[in-house]
C-alpha cells in the first residue's frame, strides 16, 4: 500500500502556534484531488480555504470541526484507494487519537499527537499546562549555543517548529533536529521516487542512463549582488529570479534552441517544496519581471533552489521530464578564521536523450561563470 | 601538608613580608595589643614593636590619609580596617587619592598600599558590621581587589598584595578566620588575575568569591549526587579578573551561575555575568545567573540573617532548573 499523506494543519501566519478547524470540505471516504479545496482553517486573523496536497481518498480525520489544533498537526489523511479508507480511530497509526469520522476531536488540542511516525519517541511530552512559549514576532526560541550548532551544521531549527517541539530549544535538541531532517530529506527522496510533481511528462523518461555533473561556486557574488539591488535600488528579488535568469541563459548559449525556454522552478522550505511556477524565456526578461509560461508548457528545465535549506544535494531516484538542475548553499565556509564565505552548489542531472555530454558540461560552465560573476552577465 | 587557620596565615603573611622588607609597617584601630577583634595579628607588636605596628584612635580617615601620604613617599603600609561597613569613611582617601595618585602625577608617584578589611553577613553584627561593598572599591580604576575563599589563599595573596607597587584591598570574610586550611612551610605567592579551579565539571560552572567558594563546592556535592557536573571556580582576585579562565569553563559548560555575598544589584555578579554573556554568547545554552545577597540591609534577626545569603541549597536548585533547560523568565 502507498504511504498515505499526512494532511497537517498548516501554519498560514509567521507566528501562528495553532490553527482552528472551521470544517472539512469533503466527506470522509470521498475522492479529493490535488490542488481542491480541503479545509477551512480560522487563525487570528482570518479564515482561510486550504487545498488538498495530494490525489485520493480522505481518510482517518483525527480533527473536527471547530478543534484548535497546533500547527504541524496531522489532522487527517489522503490515502490512495478507496478501500484503504478508515474512519478516524486510526488504523495507520497505532498512537493516533481516538477520535470519530464525523466529529474526530482530539479531546486535548493543546496535547502532542504523533506528528511523525519517525520520530515519536524523541519529541519532548508538551503536557496541557505547558504553554508554547513562541515568541509573537515569530522568532524561534532557542539558546545561542544551539543556533550556533545548528547553523555549523546547516540544520533549520524551523523543523522542530513545525513537529510541534516545545520550545525554548537547548543544545540537548540538536539530536532530533539531526533526525527530523533527515527523515526530511528521505521524505523527499521518497517523494521524488514516486514521481516528480512537476507535470504530465513526470517519470516518462525513465529509460536512458542519467548523467550529473556538480561545481562549486563562492556564494558572495550573488550575495553581494541581490543585496545592493535591495538596499541601493530598493529591488527585494528573489534568489530564484537570478538562478531562473542565468540557468536559461547558460542553457541558451549551450544548445540555442530554437523555441521559448521554459524554467519550472521550485523552492524548497521547512515544509517542503513551495508550488513549482513556470517561467517562459526568464534571461530574456527584466529579472524583477519574471513572465509566467502557458500552462501545460513542457519545461526545458526544471529548477530546484535548495538555498533556503539545509540540503546540499538532490538526485533524483528515476528520470526527469527535462534536465534537472539543483542549486544548494554550503554553509561551511566562513567558520575557520572567516576567509571562505559560504558557497552555492549546482548540479545538473540529465538523461542522454536530453542533453549531450558537451551541452551539459556547457551548461553547468556558463552557470557557474555568471554565478561567479552576476553583473559581467546581466548587462 | 600542615593545616593552619585563615586568621594565622595571614598573620604569616604580615609578619613574614615585614620582616622581609623594613619600610612594611601596619596601621589601623585595636592592631597592637590588641591583635584586632579577630586576633588575626597577635603576637606582632610584641616581634616588631609599636613603631611598625601602629594604633591608631578611632578616626579611619585620619589614618588612611596619613597611610596613603606615608606610602606616596616610600613607605610600605597595611592598613588595618576593623569592619569593611567602615570603607566609606575612607572612600576620599583610597577612591580619589590613592587610586589616582599614579596617574595624575604621570607615574612619579605611586601607592605601594594594602588596606586590608572584611566582608560577610551571618554573624549577628546587624547592618552596620555585616556588609560586602567590595564592588564599591572594584569599581574604581586604579585599586586592585583581592577576595581570598581558604588559608592558602589568604596567604598567598596577602604577601602579593604587600609587593605590589599599587593599592591593594583585600577582603577576608570574618566568618573563615577560624577555617583551616593547608598552607605550605615554604614561602610562595599567588599571582594576581590567576583563578583557580577548585573542581572541573561539565554541564555547569559555579564561580564564586570568598566564603561563596565553599557555598559552591557544597552545591557541586549536592548536584553531583543528581548526576549534574558542576565545575567550581574562585577567581581569586577580581580586580584584575581572569576573564580568560571564566569564559573558557562557560565555554565548556555552556551554563553559569556567579555567587557573590554582595547585594545582587549593581554588584560584582551583575559585571562578571555581563562578561560571559559578551564574551561566550554563543556557546550559551542557558541565561549566565547572578547569585548575591538579598537587596536588603542585613537584619540583625538571626532568623532573617541566614534568609539573604546564597545557600548550597539554593545554588544547587537553580543549577538543576538551568541544567534541565527550563525557561527561567516567561
Amino acid at each position: 500500500m502507498a504511504k498515505p499523506h499526512e494532511v497537517i494543519m498548516p501554519a498560514l501566519g509567521m507566528a501562528q502556534e495553532t490553527g482552528i478547524l472551521v470544517r472539512w470540505l469533503v466527506e470522509p471516504g470521498a475522492a479529493v484531488t490535488k490542488g481542491s479545496p480541503l479545509i477551512e482553517v480560522e487563525t487570528d486573523k482570518a479564515v482561510q480555504e486550504v487545498e488538498a496536497q495530494a490525489d485520493g481518498f480522505l481518510s482517518d480525520l483525527r480533527a473536527g470541526a471547530g478543534d484548535e489544533v497546533p500547527v504541524g498537526e496531522v489532522i487527517g489523511l489522503i490515502v490512495a484507494a478507496a478501500g484503504d479508507v478508515t474512519e478516524g480511530s486510526g488504523a495507520a497509526e497505532a498512537e493516533a487519537e481516538p477520535a470519530t469520522a464525523t466529529n474526530a476531536a482530539a479531546p486535548n488540542t493543546q496535547e502532542e499527537t504523533s506528528v511523525s511516525t519517525k520520530s515519536d519517541t524523541n519529541i519532548k511530552s508538551a503536557h496541557n499546562d505547558a504553554i508554547h512559549p513562541l515568541d509573537p514576532s515569530g522568532r524561534i526560541l532557542a539558546s545561542p549555543k544551539l543556533r550556533r550548532m545548528a547553523d555549523d551544521a546547516g540544520l533549520d531549527l524551523a523543523l522542530l517548529v513545525a513537529h510541534g517541539h516545545p520550545q525554548p530549544y537547548h543544545a540537548a535538541d540538536l539530536d532530533l533536529l539531526r533526525q527530523l531532517t533527515q527523515a526530511a530529506a528521505e521524505d523527499l527522496a521518497a517523494d521524488l521516487a514516486a514521481g516528480p510533481a512537476t507535470g504530465p511528462a513526470a517519470g516518462a523518461t525513465s529509460g536512458p542512463a542519467l548523467g550529473h555533473i556538480s561545481a562549486r561556486v563562492p556564494a558572495a557574488p550573488c550575495d553581494g549582488f541581490l543585496a545592493r539591488m535591495r538596499e541601493d535600488a530598493g529591488l527585494d528579488l528573489a534568489p530564484m529570479a537570478l538562478w531562473a535568469s542565468f540557468a536559461a541563459s547558460a542553457l541558451r548559449a549551450a544548445t540555442a534552441p530554437e523555441s521559448p525556454l521554459v524554467v519550472t522552478a521550485a523552492v524548497l522550505g521547512p515544509e517542503g517544496f513551495a508550488p513549482t511556477t513556470a517561467l517562459s524565456n526568464p534571461d530574456l526578461a527584466r529579472l524583477s519581471v519574471q513572465p509566467e509560461a502557458p500552462e501545460g508548457a513542457t519545461p526545458s528545465l526544471i529548477l530546484r533552489d535548495l538555498t533556503a535549506s539545509a540540503l546540499t544535494g538532490l538526485r533524483p531516484a528515476s528520470g526527469l521530464a527535462a534536465p534537472a538542475l539543483t542549486l544548494a548553499r554550503d554553509r561551511n565556509g566562513g567558520r575557520n578564521g572567516g576567509s571562505d564565505g559560504d558557497s552555492l552548489l549546482v548540479a545538473l542531472d540529465y538523461a542522454a536523450d536530453q542533453l549531450d555530454e558537451d551541452a551539459a558540461l556547457a551548461v553547468i560552465t556558463g552557470l557557474a561563470a555568471r554565478l561567479a560573476d552576476p553583473l559581467t552577465y546581466l548587462v | 601538608m600542615r593545616e593552619i587557620t585563615l586568621s594565622k596565615a595571614v598573620n604569616e603573611a604580615i609578619a613574614e613580608e615585614m620582616r622581609r622588607d623594613p619600610c612594611v609597617f601596619v596601621i589601623g584601630e585595636d592592631v597592637a595589643e590588641a591583635g584586632t577583634p579577630f586576633k588575626v595579628l597577635s603576637g606582632l607588636v610584641e616581634e616588631f614593636g609599636t613603631d611598625r605596628i601602629i594604633d591608631t584612635p578611632i578616626s579611619e580617615p585620619g589614618f588612611m590619609g596619613l597611610a596613603v601620604g606615608s606610602a606616596m613617599t616610600g613607605m610600605r603600609p597595611i592598613v588595618d580596617l576593623m569592619f569593611g561597613d567602615f570603607l566609606f569613611l575612607v572612600m576620599d582617601q583610597l577612591c580619589n587619592q590613592a587610586a589616582k595618585t599614579h596617574y595624575m602625577s604621570g607615574g612619579k608617584l605611586s601607592v605601594p598600599l594594602v588596606l586590608r578589611t572584611n566582608l560577610g553577613a551571618t554573624r549577628r553584627s546587624a547592618a552596620q558590621h555585616s556588609q560586602s561593598l567590595h564592588a564599591l572599591v572594584a569599581h574604581i580604576p586604579g585599586l586592585k581587589v583581592a577576595m581570598p575563599s581558604s588559608a592558602y589563599e589568604a596567604k598567598g595573596l596577602m604577601k602579593t598584595a604587600i609587593r605590589d607597587n599599587n593599592p591593594v584591598v583585600i577582603f577576608e570574610d570574618k566568618l573563615m578566620y577560624q577555617d583551616k586550611a593547608g598552607v605550605p612551610e615554604e614561602e610562595y605567592l599567588i599571582p594576581f588575575g590567576v583563578a583557580n579551579i577548585k573542581r572541573e565539571g561539565t554541564d555547569i560552572t559555579l564561580i564564586g568569591t570568598s566564603s561563596m567558594v565553599q557555598v559552591a563546592e557544597k552545591a557541586a556535592l549536592i548536584l553531583e549526587a543528581e548526576g549534574i557536573s558542576a565545575e567550581v571556580i574562585d577567581p581569586r582576585t577580581i580586580v584584575p579578573l581572569d576573564e580568560a579562565t571564566l569564559l573558557a569553563s562557560v565555554r565548556k559548560t555552556s551554563r553559569a551561575i556567579v555567587i557573590d555575598e554582595g547585594h545582587q544589584s549593581y554588584g560584582i555578579t551583575g559585571e562578571i555575568a555581563s562578561r560571559l554573556n559578551e564574551k561566550a554568547f554563543y556557546h550559551l545554552d542557558a541565561p549566565v545567573c547572578r547569585m548575591g545577597a538579598m537587596d536588603v540591609p542585613v537584619p540583625f534577626s538571626p532568623a532573617l540573617e541566614d534568609l539573604t545569603v546564597p545557600t548550597p541549597e539554593g545554588v544547587a536548585a537553580l543549577a538543576r532548573r538551568l541544567v534541565a533547560g527550563e525557561m527561567l523568565h516567561g
